[in-house]
């Protein structure tokens, strides 16, 4: 299967990173997709995507008032200005030596680092290792939209773990969430309620 | 030192008082030219042999010399082709500077080519041009003006589009920010008549090659027509006394003249020739010539100046296509009309401040290299380089 780049790493710590695409590079990475950075033999750093954000600039303002914007001019716009789509990114874990790891990061990817979008198989591998370690960085930063981005992660992860004969998962999934947020009953009950919409 | 308000504060009322005085002054002025477009709209023969006596006996004469349409012609804008290529080019540049380390000229120019009704991506260009170490200096051994800088940069924006022109699909526009003239700084005569003659060579091939031409002047403070009845105004004698720094009809200038006629988007106003001693060097098919357009919204007029090569002004499907065309690009801007594609090649073409540095540093590697000494920058530029954020203390 060929590798699907994003973009390329903009900024990063150890927590996360934003990334940086341009805007024809937009239909692949989606809010909740899982993403992964090689950063050498045998060690990558996986991330989920917690925010897509489009910048806009003094030109962009001043065409939003014209009645009509050829589409030439749109494509001008999107493919070839140098506005870039950034794209937030928390960190989940690591692989190294072929083994996963839920832990943050020892060293964050550096810039201009490429960015790819995990395969099915990759989401299956590092999300069924262990029991839900990663779960604890989505659940520790209480600015980002935690429940939508957890549906939207359970979604995607679901899939491929059914791709992966792993039918059980999503339960064990769902049943872990419930235990780490029993005593944030506020949080738990949105949580609930953007998974049931799955 | 900040600007000391309060001696701004005590000018500001016998400044607004001037402002409008002027202001009253030259409404009577427009009236009177106003009513002489109106007097001499058709009388087109009388108009072009006065011009023809006033060169003979005015230096530096620079008016309009109106064509084959009266004075007071609206065209209103014809439809926009289906399909059609448009080109921008625009220039920025790095001048020399003896405070600079080194001296060194940079001229950068941006180009875009866009095929309306294809729905496919513009194409965008650079091309950097580091000038000869020789050209940099004139034969009195002093480095080159900024103005002879801005005339090497109007030549590489039309070259540049001229090399681009290659298979173009027809109807193709290419247009540049300002006149299609060239102006020249007295002390540079011979440098300027070199740079002329490559000019005209460009035109030249623009026309071979079917690529129309236009200089887009926004905001014109321009007087040209103006200045043509100011001639029908003066008996001989004071003719010959004529001085543009003493002009009848000072402070009118065309836009006021003609935007109670252009009032609807995309009207132009007649094609005027330029009567001027550069625009004289502009023979045949390259004779200059310009037009008005309004590229404002209903209610809201805004002219531009839009000159133009006679090939295309005799040609008035040709400045039906270019009208449509312009007034299209400007209406992209939506509340600000400009052409879109020009801002554009501008976008492209600037050079920042962290490029200019890093060349002035590859330049500088260049002659460490060599062995060349490098002098310090001037010490005025070293202290206005110097960081001026604050820093505060944080023990």
């Amino acid at each position: 299967m060929s590798e699907i780049e994003i973009g390329r790493l903009l900024r990063s710590g150890t927590t996360g990173f934003v990334v940086g695409c341009k805007v024809n590079q937009l239909n692949a990475p989606s809010f909740g997709a899982m993403v992964r950075v090689p950063l050498e033999a045998q060690y990558q750093v996986y991330g989920v995507i917690y925010d897509i954000h489009i910048e806009d600039d003094g030109l962009v303002r001043q065409l939003i008032t014209a009645q009509d914007v050829p589409e030439e001019v749109l494509k001008d716009n999107r493919e070839n200005r140098n506005v870039p789509v950034e794209i937030g990114v928390l960190a989940l874990g690591y692989e190294q030596g072929g083994r996963i790891f839920h832990l943050l990061p020892p060293r964050p990817p550096l810039s201009l680092d490429a960015i790819f979008l995990c395969s099915s198989g990759e989401v299956a591998h590092f999300t069924g290792e262990g029991r839900f370690g990663y779960f604890r960085h989505i659940l520790r930063d209480r600015d980002k939209p935690i429940e939508e981005l957890l549906a939207a992660h359970l979604y995607q992860a679901r899939a491929a773990q059914v791709d992966a004969g792993n039918e059980a998962w999503y339960q064990m999934a769902v049943g872990e969430l419930i235990t780490l947020m029993r005593d944030d009953y506020q949080g738990l009950i949105k949580t609930l309620s953007a998974v049931s919409e799955i | 030192m900040p600007v000391n308000l309060l001696d701004i504060q005590k000018k500001l009322k016998g400044f607004g008082a001037q402002a409008l005085a002027r202001k009253e002054e030259i409404a009577v002025r427009q009236k009177e030219v106003t009513d002489l477009i109106q007097g001499y709209a058709h009388r087109l023969d009388e108009l072009k042999a006065r011009v023809s006596y006033a060169a003979d006996v005015v230096r530096h004469l620079r008016c309009a010399l109106p064509v084959d349409e009266p004075l007071d012609t609206v065209v209103p804008k014809p439809p926009l082709p289906k399909k059609f290529t448009v080109m921008a080019a625009d220039g920025s540049q790095i001048n020399p500077s003896r405070h600079a380390q080194v001296a060194f000229c940079v001229i950068n120019v941006g180009l875009i080519k866009m095929v309306r009704g294809s729905g496919l991506t513009p194409e965008i260009f650079t091309q950097s041009q580091l000038l000869d170490y020789d050209s940099l200096f004139t034969p009195s051994g002093v480095l080159i003006s900024e103005g002879m800088v801005a005339l090497k940069r109007d030549l590489r924006e039309r070259e540049a589009l001229a090399d681009l022109a290659e298979d173009l699909l027809l109807p193709a526009i290419s247009m540049t920010d300002g006149p299609l003239e060239l102006y020249r700084e007295p002390q540079e005569t011979r440098e300027f008549e070199k740079t002329l003659d490559q000019y005209l060579g460009v035109l030249k091939r623009l026309h071979e090659q079917g690529l129309m031409t236009l200089g887009y002047v926004d905001k014109p403070g321009s007087s040209l027509i103006g200045q043509l009845l100011e001639l029908v105004e003066l008996s001989d004698q004071d003719l010959e006394a004529y001085s543009h720094r003493q002009r009848k009809f000072a402070g009118v200038n065309d836009v006021s003249l003609l935007s109670d006629l252009l009032v609807n988007p995309g009207d132009r106003s007649a094609i005027f020739a330029i009567h001027s001693e550069t625009s004289q060097r502009f023979k045949g098919d390259l004779a200059l010539h310009f037009f008005y357009l309004n590229v404002g919204t209903p209610g809201k007029t805004h002219l531009a100046r839009v000159e133009i090569p006679a090939w295309v002004a005799c040609d008035h499907d040709l400045v039906g296509v270019l009208q449509a065309v312009l007034t299209e690009q400007t209406c992209i801007m939506g509340s600000r009309p400009y052409p879109y594609i020009l801002h554009r090649a501008h976008e492209v073409a600037v050079v920042t401040l962290p490029e200019h540095q890093h060349v002035e540093e590859m330049i500088v590697a260049e002659f460490d290299r060599r062995g060349i000494s490098v002098d310090e920058k001037s010490n005025k530029q070293y202290h206005k380089d110097l960081d001026r954020t604050k820093t505060r203390y944080q023990g």
